[in-house]
């Protein structure tokens, strides 16, 4: 979702038939400018290099959008597939991501299978505090500001969406207004971020930053692994047997004291 | 650090002096196959800008039909499950459902929401 006002003038876009690294290229009306889809950039014509900022959006079914924004209006065109229900996600989960960037500072991501290990996540981006927020029954993830009012809050999940440790508020995971508590009717600010496939999130943005759910015992078998020591040689037993021939530990022979095995120098 | 050293030689499975081992290892990759005689492909935002054309150039879609959800009466264009985009600025409200933004028609749609011009894409 990307704001298509430019300094100057708005900007008529369309799909140029063209992709690269098989994502869609757009390309505007007025200059023939073409457009990477996911970078919001200006690869190639009169406005190389301009972007488009993106507009806060989030993902979520229709039943859950039209219940907390019952105002809302849909667009109607007709259908083309019958993929993107809220059952897409079953056995997919790591193919979607939510992503964040900023100029300056790695892109960051947080992949729906990590995610749903934890599923309010309290986390920094470019050293400003957020916290990440899933619901899994409709795949949306949302991120918000923690600072409110000059106070970092810290998160915690709950039923109705998440609760603050400060004040003991509960927020609505969607919108990220205070649905009751003390700060009832207060709102979170939510950050811009960029729903994707894993894939082409990678390929494009290759410096990212991954947030994956701390499992310290499977991670430390994976570095181990990965500097060409098998696991089950890492044994404690294996490690204590190697220290004792390293530091060739002398056993005391019978009759001899302990005091014997040390030369005296005079 | 020497101990350490000591301790990887011992366990090891490429024996010999260090400098050796490197260079047994740092070699091995040409065994795979595929590897070491193609030029790697370059990804990510550094490789450079080469548009491939596909398929046909689209007519650009300038303000879609829209419809308020409490006059929708039948699913045709989006069912209870369906995934949307949802977006909400100064008090509008707005949903793209993501199987209309599918397609070789209808992949990129031109906006207003409010006084604001957004461009919707999926």
């Amino acid at each position: 979702m990307y704001d298509r006002q430019q300094q100057d003038q708005v900007l008529t876009l369309f799909g140029s038939g063209k992709t690269w690294q098989r994502s869609l290229i757009l390309e505007d009306q007025s200059s023939g400018s073409l457009w990477s889809q996911l970078l919001g950039k200006a690869m190639q014509g009169k406005r190389q290099g301009q972007t488009l900022p993106i507009i806060a959006s989030v993902l979520t079914d229709w039943k859950t959008w039209k219940e907390k924004n019952p105002l809302t209006s849909v667009m109607t065109l007709p259908p083309m597939t019958s993929f993107y229900d809220n059952e897409c996600y079953q056995g997919r989960m790591g193919k979607f991501l939510i992503g964040m960037r900023k100029a300056g500072e790695s892109p960051r991501a947080w992949r729906f299978d990590q995610l749903i290990n934890q599923p309010i996540l309290n986390d920094q981006y470019a050293g400003e505090p957020v916290v990440v927020v899933f619901w899994e029954a409709t795949g949306s993830a949302t991120v918000f500001d923690r600072q409110m009012e000059g106070e970092t809050l810290l998160f915690e999940p709950h039923e109705m969406g998440f609760t603050d440790q400060q004040s003991g508020s509960v927020w609505d995971p969607l919108t990220g207004v205070a649905i009751s508590g003390p700060r009832q009717g207060q709102q979170l600010a939510m950050r811009t971020t960029i729903p994707s496939f894993s894939e082409p999130w990678e390929r494009f943005h290759n410096d990212t930053e991954y947030w994956i759910v701390d499992l310290p015992l499977f991670f430390s078998s994976q570095i181990v692994e990965n500097v060409g020591i098998r696991c089950e040689q890492v044994s404690r037993g294996h490690i204590m047997e190697r220290y004792r021939q390293s530091i060739k530990l002398k056993t005391i022979p019978a009759g001899q004291k302990p005091e014997d095995l040390f030369e005296k120098r005079r | 650090m020497s101990r350490f050293r000591w301790y990887v030689s011992r366990i090891s499975p490429f024996p010999g002096r260090p400098s050796v081992r490197l260079l047994l290892l740092s070699s091995a990759w040409l065994m795979l196959p595929g590897c070491g005689s193609s030029v790697p492909e370059s990804t990510g935002t550094d490789g450079a800008f080469r548009p491939v054309h596909v398929k046909p150039v689209q007519q650009p879609i300038i303000e879609p039909p829209i419809e308020r959800a409490v006059d929708l009466k039948s699913s045709e264009f989006v069912k209870d499950d369906d995934l949307v985009i949802g977006v909400a600025l100064n008090g509008d409200y707005r949903a793209y459902p993501l199987n209309q933004l599918t397609g070789p028609k209808q992949e990129v749609i031109n906006d207003y929401l409010g006084d604001q011009p957004i461009l919707v894409t999926w």
